[in-house]
Parts: C-alpha cells; structure tokens; sequence
C-alpha cells in the first residue's frame, strides 16, 4: 500500500506491506537509520520515536495507520547535526558522557524529550517511572537520570 | 586512508603514506620493547602518525563495544608523546594480528577479558615516549643542540635555553627521520603528577557525539546494522536451542516462499535463513518458518534443572577426576595463591572437614545490537567487503575468506562499533557473518544478516551452568588454609574458540576464572579443579568469564564460615588478607562506607584483592523478589586512565549484573528454552537502580581493566544480604525469585 505522513517535518511517501512496522519504514525504506532495533515487541525501548508529538514503539505501529500523521526520530532533533544548533537533551547526553555502547541511547533520548515535553521538571521518581520503558545493558541509567536532570533545567532557563 | 603495513622499509613506507611527511611504524621497536617487559609477549600495537598540519593519527587497536578503550588506548599513547589532545584524531587500526595481536590469546586481534588497555598498557606508553624522543631528536638535531637542551609542551619542541620552538608538525617536515628509533627507558616515562589526559576527568570520549546522533560518525554508520547499501537484500536466520544440529527438512518452505518480496529459504551451516527484499519480509518468513532437527527426540527431554542435578551428583563423583586449572598460573601468580601439594592430604587428616555446593545457572549477554552482518561478495565470489562489529576482527575475516574459499587479502572488513558485545561477539564461529557471506554470494547482491531478539537469544552462546564444591579447612583460629574448589562445567572455550580450546596446552580454562577472582593469601594450600562436562548447549565466555561463578561458590562460602565462626564476615575476610595492607585497605574503606554494622539485609563480597563491596536488599516474601537497595563499592586501581568512563562502566556492570543475580534466568524445560524476549528474560531496568557509592583508593599495584571486576562480587553480596535478613541460603547463581521461595520455604 501507498502511505502518507511526515518525518521531521518533511513529507514521506512509502509503498510497503500494510503490515510493515514503521520502525523499518523508517530505517530501510526513508533511511534514517538513528532508530534501532532492540526486541521487536516494545519490550525495550531502543526504537521510540515520536508519533503525532508523543512517544511510542516505532516496532508496533503499522503502516496502515501512518496516513496523514506527524513521526519525529532522533535525525529530527538537531536538524544542523553536532556543527549546529544542538537540542539541549543532546548536549546534556554529551556533557553527561551518557553513552557507553551508545545502542539505546536514541531511544532514551526521544523517551526523555517526551517525559521534559509533558512535565518540564520532573522529580527523580517522576523520571525513573517515565524510562522504566528503555532498556540499557551497559547500564548508564545512572547518567541517564542526571542528563534528563540537566536538560530540564536547560529547556527552563 | 590505507595504512600500509607488513615488512616494508620505512623509506617504503613514507612513499606509499600519500600525503604524509613523516611516519613511524612501531612495529620492530615495539617488539623491542615487548623483549624488556619479558611476559607480556612481543606484539606490536600502534601507529601513531604526525601530519605536516600538525594532526596527530592514533590508532587503537582495540574493538569498541561500550567499553570506552576507542578514546582510552590512543590517550595513553599521546600522554607519553605530550600530544596536544585537540590536536589528535582516533582511527582503528588496520587489521593485522603481527602488529595488533592480543599476546593474551595467542597473538589474534582480540578484545576481550577487559584487557585493551591493561595488557597493553606498557607498549602503549613505549610508543608514545619513543614518538616523543624521536621528534625532540630531530629538532634538537636541527637546531645544531644536543637533546638534552630540549623539552616538550604540548605538541611543542622547545629548546630551553632559547625558548626556541618547533610545531610536532614542523619537525615531521624537517626530513631527518633516524635510521633507528632512539631507545627509551622507563625513567624517561612522564611522572603521574604532570598527567594532562589520562586520568583527567574532563577528558571525554571521542565516540559519545556520534552515538548521540544516532550512530554517524565522520559521516560512516558506526553500527553495522545501520549500513546500507544499494541492492541490498536482508535476511534472517533461525537456529537450534542445541548446536551440532543438522536441518532434517523445512516442513513449509512454500508457504515461506509465497510471501510477497521473499526471494529464498537456503540452510547454511546450523541455520535455515530466509532472504527477502525487505527486513519486514525476511522477518516475517522467519516467524513462519517451521523446521525440523536432528536429535529432536532425545533433545524435547532436556531439562536444565535435571541437568544441573547430574552436574551436581558428578561433583561428589570422586572417579571423575579433575584438571588442576592453577597450573600454569600459579607460578605466574608467584606466591599470591596457596600451593596445591599437599592439599589432598591436609584434607584427607583434617579432623573437621567443610564442604558446601554451590550451583551458578546459564547467563545470557542480552547486547542491545543483535547478531548482524552486511556482506557484499563481488568480482564473481573472489572478494568481499564485510561490516562488522566483531571483538576479534581478524579471526572475522579469516572465518570470511573460509567459507567463501578465497585469500584473506581479498576480504576488506570495516571495523564497526558495536551495540554491546560482553563477550558475545567473541565467538569464533562467526555464524552471523557465515551467513551474509554465503548468501550475498549465492544471490549476487549485497547482504544484511539480522538476528531477530529470539533468534539472538536461542543461538545464544551461553556462560555455561556448573556446580562447584567447595571442601576446606579452618585452623585454630577460624581462618580458611586448604581449600579445594571443584567446578563442574562445560568449557566456554570449547564453542568460543574450538582452536584455542584444542591448542590447550598450559592455558587455564574459562569455566573457572581462579586467577581473576583472586584466591585469599590465607590460604595456604589452594586448588581449583575443572570437570569438564561437554553438552549441545552453546555456550562462551561472558563479561566476567569464569570468575562470576566462582566468585559466587567462594565468596557464599567464605560467608558461611565466618558465620560458624561467629566472627564479622566483613571482618573474616579483612583477616584473610593478613599482611596484604592495600587490600585491607579495600575492606577497611568499604566498612566505613557502608557503615557496616551487622544490620539485617547487608551483606558483603570480595571480587578480588583489588575490589570489595556491600549490598543492602529488600525482600518480597510473598514473590520472592529480592531488590537491592544500595550498593557500596570500593576498588584499588593504579591509574585510571579515564575517569569519568570507568565510573560509568563501573556502574554500568554493576546494574548488569544486579539482573543477571536476580531476575535474569536461562531455563529449558523439555528441550524447549523458557525465554524468548525481554519480556521474559529480565534484564535490569532504570527502576532497578539502586543507590551506588563507588569509592576508589589509589594504588601501587599493576595496572588492570576496570570492566569486569565488580561484576564477581555482586552475586555472592546479594546471597549474603539475604542470608543476614533471613537467615536462609540461596546457594545458586541467579538469586532469583523461585530459588528464593524455595529456600524460604525449605
């Protein structure tokens, strides 16, 4: 089927199985490979994207529900990449030295922006139940928090 | 930019470097530098490349897989050359395992056991200071002084008397490259104190911004799963619970076959992939497939508990003998550990004899990045290009250029990043990259290879299950002097790397890691013995090794007999480290920390002479669920070369391995295995965090890797917190919710 939307503000035209999940629409079909693959079966997190301004597993939504609506994924953030105008949860994911394999960070990143948009200061807590849906093995939760921390403070000022 | 390496001259060399006035290939006065630091094998490891523009090339040899050693191995190299750190540019290394091998593991490119920089770590300061002293050479040389009136700023020779200076740049245009590379000795080493990168904490990894930016780097995919190019066709594969199984028949190739943009259903090796135009097709064809085994029969009455009850009845089998594993680091070890002599006899007259068993379950990696691969098999199957991420990319291509029958040299591997790699992406089958490579030669295109979360977990190469029985004594006062630590286990090497396992000779076994998880100086007479019990379960090494599951038999252990003692575990341990002040020095620090004072539900380990910690728990009755609450870690390192990274990674295998002691299980009942996904295998999630206290105590001792210490002690601490809240024993690896009932309700 032909399908319709928008990714990072630019119109997308795709032709695929109605079925197929729009985590590899978006990875095969558009290119924008900064959406991982993790589990397939929105058990991890690494494939968040954002669908009509909130969050959700890009592995569980179809392409015949896409017509018409609005995906941002991680390219969309800092359109200019590193040498322009970086988004405050990417710079605070650099100043944090977040990463360790780096794999899931992605994810974690549109899960946070999507926890800072409803709730520009979240408590600890707040934040913990928000990204209890992201998966790290390396582990860097610990950093995680504190880069959400500081990209809230930054979104603020 | 193609490094040329082999035995090209150095005049070859500064011809075929295009664009570069002055190079330096280390690989002669390296091995040099490996004779002077007699054991640590004599490999070359680097290239370091001054540019007229004054840029500075390092080359790590090392894989990345999170663990941070891109950024950490050239740092330690530019401290020595006084680089400035803004001017250098990281690359990986060219593959060659002359230059970059692993002396560790049998001169392969590997990087594994948390050794990239650790076993390096000389080599790597060498290259740097001989960088240095060439260029303070060739400056002083032209300037008409003698060296001795030169010093080095960063990226800067200066003359002292006359505050006279050449750019590092400007002196590789001067010409006067010498025949030979000048000698450094040890003394010439900067001095900690004057330090500017390594363990400078403001010092950030090169790889974060990339990986931020969902994995772009310089403008290439650092994921090989992310690579794409044009034709492309993708696969996946399905595999055996078992290795060593032969497809019988695909029972609906057809109806696979019938898909839209399927184009094939083909059995390579152990595997029945199926190739599509699309990831989603190839996926779905997957999910359809159904396939019958060899062995299916005797393999449905596989049980893992059954199995581990026959591993645990062999462990009392006394006509199963086993292999001293000590042999042949004891005396590498020189006097750290108990001597074996005697020990069978010290037993045999004790009159009081202790004797627990332990038993540790099969471990799952779990690494984000799924097994992957893209090949592309051209000029009619003679040459191929592979994307990996791989821990030992030479033994990647080699396993390419097999299957595909053609020289190594016409294989071309890009050394990706990986998405996690614990030990995983070790595996010297290569099965992942088999798989592209025969089907991208087969259908003439370009290939991408991947392993879906269930595939990625039923070929799972495990860190094998094993029982161990500990049998010791105690002397009059309380301490433990023999020890004999009997492991049951399949050999991880045995699937990780059938070569090395084969090769044998005095190499340890990695089912039992006695040299890692460091044996009490109490003890006088010390040995470790491996039955090795071959199954069809995949397994391999896993971050930590051997050493998790034997941490965990000794360290329960060791609990249990300061509480028949009656004396302070904390402090049983402290004694056992009697006249080795810089680890008590770890237990005395870990007390006050943790305020240790005996309340219910701490509980403490040692992971070895250098780490300890403390683990407070909670407990659900009800489900059995044992949190930690908080965790208090205290090491001894010499110098830690990136200090903001290895907090992270600190905290990172601690988190790994709080999942992997409780909620993180590996079970087959009736041939089947009883996970799939993270749905039902656990891993540790942002609400598992506890509260971590990681303190670091500075230390004279040698340099080691800080990625998989900690990893031994969290396990045990756990079985003793509960142990201190409950007084009940969990005497199996993971603590987890069914084995906690049970014990509860024992």
């Amino acid at each position: 089927m032909n399908v319709n939307f928008s990714v990072n503000g630019e119109a997308a035209s795709v032709d695929v199985e109605p079925d197929t999940p729009l985590l590899w629409i978006i990875r095969d079909h558009l290119g924008l490979t900064g959406t991982k693959f993790g589990c397939g079966m929105a058990m991890c997190g690494a494939c968040t994207v954002h669908l009509d301004g909130a969050r959700t597993f890009s592995c569980q939504i179809q392409a015949r529900s896409l017509e018409g609506r609005d995906i941002t994924t991680i390219e969309g953030l800092s359109p200019e990449g590193p040498e322009g105008d970086v988004h405050p949860i990417q710079r605070a994911w650099i100043d944090e030295q977040v990463p360790q394999c780096g794999f899931c960070q992605p994810g974690q990143m549109m899960a946070a922006l999507d926890l800072l948009n409803r709730n520009p200061s979240p408590t600890r807590e707040e934040i913990v139940v928000h990204m209890n849906s992201n998966l790290c093995r390396c582990g860097t939760y610990p950093r995680i928090v504190k880069a959400i921390q500081a990209a809230a403070e930054e979104m603020q000022a | 930019m193609t490094i040329q390496t082999g035995n090209q001259t150095r005049r070859e060399f500064l011809k075929t470097g295009a664009g570069l006035a002055f190079a330096i290939p280390l690989a002669s006065k390296l091995s040099l530098a490996g004779a002077q630091t007699a054991g640590n094998g004599a490999v070359a490891n680097s290239y370091v490349i001054l540019k007229p523009d004054n840029r500075i090339t390092i080359y790590t040899h090392a894989s990345e897989m999170g663990q941070g050693s891109y950024t950490g191995v050239p740092m330690v190299i530019a401290e020595e050359l006084d680089a400035d750190w803004n001017l250098v540019d990281i690359e990986f290394s060219p593959l060659s395992d002359e230059l970059y091998g692993n002396p560790r593991y049998y001169g392969f490119m590997l990087t594994i056991g948390s050794d990239a920089i650790s076993t390096f770590y000389e080599k790597l300061r060498f290259s740097g200071a001989q960088i240095r002293k060439t260029v303070m050479q060739m400056a002083a040389d032209n300037w008409g002084v003698p060296i001795g009136e030169v010093h080095t700023e960063p990226s800067l020779v200066v003359h002292s008397p006359t505050g006279r200076s050449m750019t590092y740049g400007e002196v590789s245009m001067l010409g006067n490259v010498p025949e030979t590379l000048p000698e450094v000795d040890e003394s010439e080493y900067k001095q900690v104190e004057d330090y500017r990168i390594v363990n400078n904490r403001d010092i950030q990894r090169r790889d974060t911004p990339g990986k931020v930016f969902g994995g772009v780097m310089n403008g290439e995919k650092m994921f090989s799963m992310d690579v794409r190019l044009p034709g492309m066709l993708y696969a996946t594969s399905k595999r055996n619970h078992f290795g060593n199984r032969e497809v019988v028949r695909i029972v609906n190739e057809d109806e696979v076959l019938a898909l839209p943009d399927v184009i094939g259903v083909d059995v390579i090796l152990d595997s029945v992939t199926v190739i599509a135009r699309t990831y989603e097709a190839a996926r779905k064809g997957e999910q359809l497939l159904q396939v019958e085994w060899s062995n299916a029969e005797e393999d449905a009455r596989y049980n893992s508990d059954e199995e581990l009850e026959r591993l645990k009845a062999i462990a009392y089998d006394e006509s199963r003998e086993g292999i001293d594993v000590m042999g042949h680091w004891r005396a590498r070890l020189r006097g750290q550990v108990g001597q074996a002599e005697g020990l069978d006899e010290a037993l045999a007259s004790a009159d009081e004899v202790h004797q627990r068993l332990y038993t540790t379950g099969f471990m799952y990696h779990a690494q984000m990045e799924t097994m992957n691969a893209v090949v592309d098999v051209t000029d009619d199957g003679r040459k191929a290009e592979v994307w990996a991420g791989t821990q030992g990319p030479t033994q990647t291509r080699m396993r390419v250029a097999e299957v595909l029958e053609i020289p190594i040299e016409n294989v071309t591997l890009h050394r990706n990043f990986m998405g996690g790699g614990f030990g995983r992406k070790a595996v010297r089958s290569h099965d992942n990259f088999v798989e592209a490579a025969m089907l991208s030669k087969m259908y003439e295109a370009p290939v991408k290879v991947i392993w879906s979360r269930e595939n990625d977990l039923i070929a799972g190469h495990y860190r094998p299950h094993g029982a161990h029985l500990v049998t010791a004594t105690r002397n009059d006062r309380g301490a433990i002097d023999n020890f004999l630590h009997r492991t049951v286990s399949d050999e991880p090497l045995r699937w990780g790397d059938p070569e090395r396992f084969e090769r044998g000779d005095s190499r340890p076994y990695l089912a039992a890691s006695f040299w890692n998880g460091a044996i009490y100086p109490a003890v006088e007479k010390f040995r470790g013995d491996v039955v090795m019990e071959f199954t069809d379960t995949r397994v391999c090494a896993m971050r930590g090794i051997g050493g998790v599951a034997t941490a965990f038999a000794r360290e329960c252990f060791v609990d249990e007999m300061a509480h028949e003692t009656g004396i302070d575990p904390l402090e049983y341990r402290r004694r056992l480290f009697e006249g080795q002040p810089e680890s008590q020095l770890v237990f005395d620090t870990l007390k006050e920390r943790c305020n240790w004072d005996g309340r219910p539900g701490l509980g403490c380990a040692m992971g070895s002479a250098s780490y300890a910690l403390a683990v407070e728990i909670d407990l659900d009755e009800r489900t059995g669920i044992v949190k930690p609450t908080k965790i208090w870690a205290v090491a001894s390192y010499a110098v830690v070369v990136e200090p903001s990274n290895a907090e992270n990674s600190f905290y990172g295998q601690l988190m790994l391995y709080v999942g992997a002691s409780t909620s993180e299980e590996i079970t087959f009942r009736d041939g089947k295995q009883e996970q799939s996904n993270f749905h039902n295998f656990q891993i540790a999630r942002m609400a598992d965090v506890p509260e971590i206290d990681v303190h670091v105590i500075p230390s004279e001792s040698r340099q080691i890797g800080t990625s998989d210490g900690p990893a031994y002690a969290i396990g045990p601490a756990i079985s003793n917190a509960l142990y201190s809240l409950t007084g009940k024993r969990v005497r199996h690896l993971p603590v987890s919710p069914r084995e906690v009932l049970k014990a509860l309700n024992a």
